[in-house]
């Protein structure tokens, strides 16, 4: 194939293309003039052949059926009716919140065995607050105080158990004193010389102790002041007492001082505690047939005023 | 997504779709770009298939489909790579050669009929598609490498670097190749005019 005459008839058609007539075109190629000219014309009539007018109409029917399937093939959430496009979050939401209220209530139960030092145990105090918080009667809300008080023990005991050294605040009775250690419902409590507490404290006393657990087993007191308990007619070793109405006690009744909330009192285990009840028996004793109907009966420090004993 | 966006996407580079982006539109089946797409490159396609047949009824149809097409291949992940135009005149041609096989295998008066003159129109009109008829018939006759140069590049007015690119030849053989074209298309002419 003759190159040059191949290349002199692309030159040309693009001469052509940009509007130079055939003949003007083919001036520069005089003597391949007649070999190029039928292929030129040629070419002029397959480019004439084919300016139809375009039916704008068939665009837009195309256009129409691309889009149409364009949007049957599009993700089918697309076309989703309202209820169908919501029902999945909203089930997604329903379960979560199922999910809250189980485990806020698994976590409640949980966190109530909780003690100093747990993650849970911030959650119990709040817990116990909204519960004082939601009881008007007076009554009721001194044995809620008593139960969460019998818990504060509890929990410096359960602390003690496992040597966990943690801050605690319990209140409790103080049952004997020795030297630097006193023994405060069970616990014993590590006094130092820079104790700040209340002047005056004797055996037999409600004190409430502020200090911290160490790994020996005792608790390092802080500060020891003297305990605002409510009085009580029902007055047991190592637990606060809790007024308690004694219209149906008989003068018997009055020396057995039957607990009514046997289920609330830390176990206790040890003399100490038996020793302390000997103290209120042998005080009851003393004064038992001067109790009556209507007054009240506690542990305090008048009842050990005069004992003389620690 | 605007009328620049469009425009830089689908009419400033019309041979290619280079970045990111805009496969993530066609990937989305996003109507706009769909709409963008045919604006911009259903009249090539449509011209395209009306040289190669001749019939205006028939390059509606095959050139719907080619777009079709293209939706259908965006959806299962595949279509055009980075030369949009190359593929849906690629597309058109196989669509062209589907339909003239079925039509040697099932002649129809009706094709038949569209590339006789309408005499009943005015002259010129005649006269234009008699000349037009007179060029598909021969064309009609040559190899199909040689309809297809002859269709993008006096069909479509593609240059020769364009017509290389949807050929996937060298722009040398497409000289080639259009001489050769141009030669036999003449000498067939030439034949119906003797």
């Amino acid at each position: 194939m003759n190159k040059k005459l191949v290349d002199a008839l692309e030159t040309c058609l693009q001469r052509m293309e940009h509007g130079e007539a055939l003949d003007s075109a083919l001036a520069s190629y005089p003597q391949l003039a007649a070999q190029l000219r039928p292929l030129l014309v040629t070419a002029v009539r397959a480019r004439s052949a084919n300016r139809e007018p375009f039916p704008q109409s068939a665009l837009l029917r195309s256009r129409s059926r691309g889009l149409s399937l364009a949007a049957d093939l599009r993700p089918r959430r697309i076309h989703q009716p309202m209820l169908r496009r919501f029902w999945r979050p909203a089930v997604t939401i329903l379960s979560v919140i199922v999910i809250l209220v189980v485990s806020s209530n698994g976590i409640l139960v949980a966190s109530a065995h909780s003690i100093p030092g747990d993650t849970l145990y911030p959650l119990k105090l709040s817990v116990e607050s909204t519960q004082l918080n939601l009881v008007s009667n007076l009554a009721q809300r001194q044995k809620l105080e008593q139960t969460f008080r019998e818990r504060r023990l509890e929990e410096t005991k359960s602390l003690i158990s496992i040597r966990r050294i943690e801050d605690v605040d319990f209140t409790g009775v103080l049952t004997s004193q020795s030297g630097d250690e006193w023994l405060v419902s069970g616990i014993p409590v590590i006094i130092t010389a820079h104790v700040d507490r209340d002047d005056g404290i004797q055996i037999g006393d409600d004190i409430d102790v502020d200090g911290s657990t160490d790994t020996a087993g005792n608790v390092e007191a802080m500060r020891l002041s003297l305990a605002n308990v409510p009085n009580s007619d029902e007055d047991y070793p190592g637990v606060s007492p809790t007024k308690t109405p004694s219209a149906t006690l008989t003068p018997k009744s009055d020396f057995m001082a039957t607990p009514t909330k046997s289920a609330l009192i830390p176990a206790h285990s040890g003399e100490d505690g038996n020793q302390v009840m000997d103290s209120k028996d042998r005080q009851s004793t003393s004064s038992g047939g001067e109790h009556s109907s209507g007054e009240t009966y506690h542990t305090s420090r008048s009842n050990s005023e005069g004992e003389g004993d620690d | 997504m605007n009328d620049r966006v469009l425009a830089n996407i689908y009419s400033i580079t019309p041979l290619m779709i280079n970045s990111q982006p805009e496969q993530e539109y066609l990937g989305k089946l996003d109507s706009q770009a769909i709409t963008a797409i045919y604006n911009q490159y259903f009249l090539e396609v449509f011209h395209y298939v009306q040289y190669r047949l001749g019939d205006i009824a028939q390059a509606e149809d095959i050139s719907s489909e080619v777009f079709l097409c293209l939706l259908k291949a965006i959806k299962n992940g595949g279509g055009p790579g980075t030369n949009l135009r190359g593929w849906l005149i690629g597309t058109a041609r196989h669509l062209v050669l589907d339909h003239i096989r079925q039509k040697y295998r099932n002649p129809s008066l009706e094709i038949l009929d569209a590339l006789k003159s309408d005499e009943a129109g005015p002259s010129q009109q005649a006269e234009q598609r008699d000349n037009w008829n007179a060029v598909h018939l021969a064309i009609n006759e040559l190899t199909e490498d040689q309809q297809q140069v002859l269709a993008l590049r006096f069909g479509q007015g593609y240059s020769l670097e364009e017509t290389a690119i949807i050929m996937k030849k060298k722009i040398n053989a497409i000289k080639a190749l259009q001489f050769r074209a141009l030669n036999a298309l003449e000498r067939r002419i030439g034949k119906e005019n003797e």
